[in-house]
């Protein structure tokens, strides 16, 4: 090897990146962005889990048990229920991931020795090990509480309360029931998007797109057959690992499969034109395939697949909503397991409509410019 | 819609970009059913031109027609009436060439396009290879493929950007029969090229240097304009210790050109070169006086332009 000459080849390779600056940003500025991000937003450890509560007993001491179990910093307490078929409802719609039941002669059958029961039901469909953690974690309060009620009764080694819990959804932790259709939703994605730069860059560098443009062909209708026909090849693919999932899984469709098509479609629609609006503002194939992996990082740490998106900070959980694959993974999820229906995923589907209808207002003000 | 004999016909078109005129105030008309070549430097804007005419994009000055249609309200209708071959390849190379003639046919709406299809084949000498992959033919061939393409709606005007770049003399040479007989059926075409070869089997040609118009015309009108004359030296004749460089202090050779085996000296006043020739290399040299080719007559314009290529 001759040095002389590699080192002018190594000069040659620096000069042409200086000379391209969109995808020096696209490798090094986005990177280093995307880092911080990792940084601040993921929290590995179950942080203010969205908790339902329904407490038929208030007393001093159900007051304790709540102030022990926000202190845990495990579970945040956002909603209060009458009955448990409203919580039940919460979890299936993905609002709660526990939910804590208080009996009714709660502080009555602690004071007299008699061990109530506090019902703990978690969501083990979305991120079954970190919930897990925490729902475990209350076990610790039975030894930690009411040390001077048990002092009166002389029981200062056992706990007062059993805590009963119950897994909802995915009761034996079966990994694939709630990774599978996350998987799907995560690799459909990298798929169409990757596909369309690719797609427009062919079409770009052969100069079919200026062609065509001589032809009666209006440009929307070119663009329009692009995203149809990718689309239509997003949903073949999901079609078929779907039907995958149910051979080799055994997993089943508890919910609307309408429902579950029709968002999909539409989620495929929307990253469809993420990454045509990915080329549109590249220049290069180089510069389109960096600047996608932004959204893909972006994805991966803040779309809730990954990394539970409860023990974010607040304006991670922000970003997290404005994904459309944080409400595609909760509909597949939902339809998949817990057996929603096409009304229940509705609200779900309005944040994919309205994503979609910014990338097309972004798309056209680029290429009206 | 414009109704006139010319099938494009444009006054004052200017378009900028950046603020700077690519295409500065060009008028031209070109009469239907001829051959018409845009000549140029590169970054003249030709490129431009042609997108103007084709109704790709619209001119910031200025006004015309384009098959009888406006260029700033009639770009829909112009798209239809042009057939277009683009300098790159730009059909679909995944695409067998029926298939590719095919989808063309339909975006038009053909008639009779089976019909049409093959007779275009026969006609373009491409039935023997209908079921290849375009990406696999070679550049004469896909020139050809691109042109019956262009020409499947029978458009009254073919414009060509560049169509002999990077292809074989004898591709040239059937392309060019091609479109010699597609003049002698009606139909118009305007082509770019920078061969002079090329230049010269056009009935009219326009020659425009970084958005300026200089001069349009058939070659003969253009090299009678040009005042030129040319003496062509035989680059034996010259002795070894009066070298051709010394050509070259002649003032009055306005353009010194170099083709194989004879140097081509141009200028307007043929009498004074002719003297300072003598007088350099006396009786030695055998020379002969030519007429001017359209090289030297575009080089003259762009230095009498003071445009520096």
């Amino acid at each position: 090897m001759n040095y002389k000459r590699l080192l002018i080849l190594i000069r040659k390779e620096f000069i042409l990146i200086r000379r391209d600056p969109g995808a020096l940003i696209a490798i090094i500025i986005f990177p280093l962005i995307t880092l911080a991000l990792y940084a601040y937003a993921i929290e590995l450890k179950p942080k203010n889990l969205s908790t339902a509560l329904l407490l038929n007993d208030y007393s001093l001491q159900t007051q304790q048990f709540l102030t022990a179990i926000e202190n845990t910093q495990y579970f945040k307490i956002k909603y209060i229920v009458r009955n448990e078929s409203e919580a039940e409802d919460l979890m299936r719609k993905s609002k709660i991931k526990v939910f804590i039941k208080i009996p009714n002669n709660f502080t009555s059958d602690l004071l007299k020795g008699i061990r109530p029961e506090i019902l703990v039901v978690a969501d083990s469909l979305d991120q079954p090990a970190i919930i897990s953690q925490a729902v475990s974690s209350l076990e610790q309060l039975k030894q930690l509480l009411y040390t001077d009620i048990r002092a009166n009764i002389n029981k200062p080694s056992e706990s007062l309360f059993n805590i009963v819990i119950h897994n909802k959804y995915n009761p034996e932790f079966k990994t694939e029931t709630f990774l599978i259709p996350g998987v799907i939703v995560f690799i459909v994605m990298l798929m169409v998007m990757q596909l369309m730069i690719n797609v427009s860059f062919r079409d770009r560098d052969a100069g079919t797109y200026e062609f065509l443009q001589i032809t009666p062909i209006q440009p929307e209708e070119n663009l329009v057959s692009l995203i149809v026909s990718y689309v239509m090849l997003g949903m073949l693919w999901v079609t078929m690992a779907i039907c995958l999932s149910l051979i080799l899984f055994d997993l089943k469709i508890t919910g609307s499969i309408l429902g579950l098509f029709v968002s999909l479609t539409l989620y495929v629609m929307a990253e469809t034109m993420l990454g045509l609006l990915i080329a549109e503002y590249s220049k290069t194939m180089l510069e389109g395939n960096e600047y996608s992996k932004t959204p893909i990082m972006i994805y991966i740490v803040f779309s809730g697949f990954f990394y539970p998106t409860d023990s974010m900070p607040s304006w991670a959980k922000i970003i997290s909503e404005c994904l459309p694959m944080s409400h595609q993974l909760r509909i597949t999820k939902g339809i998949f397991g817990k057996g929603e229906s096409f009304i229940d995923i509705l609200p779900e589907l309005l944040p994919i409509v309205i994503f979609i209808i910014i990338i097309t207002w972004l798309f056209k003000m680029h290429i009206r410019k | 819609m414009c109704a006139n004999q010319y099938i494009i016909d444009i006054e004052n078109v200017t378009k900028y970009y950046n603020h700077k005129a690519v295409v500065d105030k060009v008028s031209i008309k070109i009469p239907k059913g001829i051959i018409c070549g845009l000549l140029g430097p590169n970054g003249s804007g030709k490129t431009t031109l042609m997108r103007i005419l084709c109704g790709l994009i619209k001119p910031d000055a200025g006004s015309g027609c384009c098959c009888g249609y406006d260029l700033i309200k009639g770009t829909k209708d112009i798209k239809g009436k042009i057939g277009y071959v683009p300098q790159k390849f730009s059909l679909f190379a995944q695409l067998t060439v029926y298939e590719n003639l095919d989808f063309i046919a339909k975006i038009y709406g053909c008639a009779n396009r089976e019909k049409t299809i093959s007779e275009l084949m026969e006609k373009f000498h491409l039935t023997k290879y209908k079921d290849y992959l375009t990406a696999v033919l070679s550049g004469g061939w896909k020139q050809r493929l691109a042109i019956a393409i262009a020409f499947i709606h029978n458009p009254p005007l073919l414009v060509l950007d560049e169509p002999g770049t990077g292809i074989d003399p004898q591709s040239r040479y059937n392309i060019w029969q091609h479109l010699e007989e597609l003049t002698n059926h009606g139909t118009s075409v305007f082509l770019t090229t920078h061969y002079f070869d090329e230049a010269e089997k056009c009935s009219m040609l326009i020659y425009l240097a970084y958005g300026t118009l200089l001069t349009t015309g058939t070659k003969n009108e253009i090299v009678e304009r040009s005042d030129l004359k040319t003496i062509c030296i035989k680059k034996k004749s010259i002795p070894e210790y009066l070298p051709k460089t010394l050509l070259q202090t002649i003032g009055p050779i306005e353009v010194l050109l170099e083709r194989g085996d004879e140097i081509y000296a141009t200028g307007t006043n043929i009498d004074h070169m002719l003297k300072e020739i003598h007088g350099i290399y006396a009786n030695k040299i055998e020379y002969t006086i030519e007429q001017t080719q359209l090289e030297e007559c575009f080089i003259h314009l762009l230095e009498k332009n003071n445009i520096k290529t």
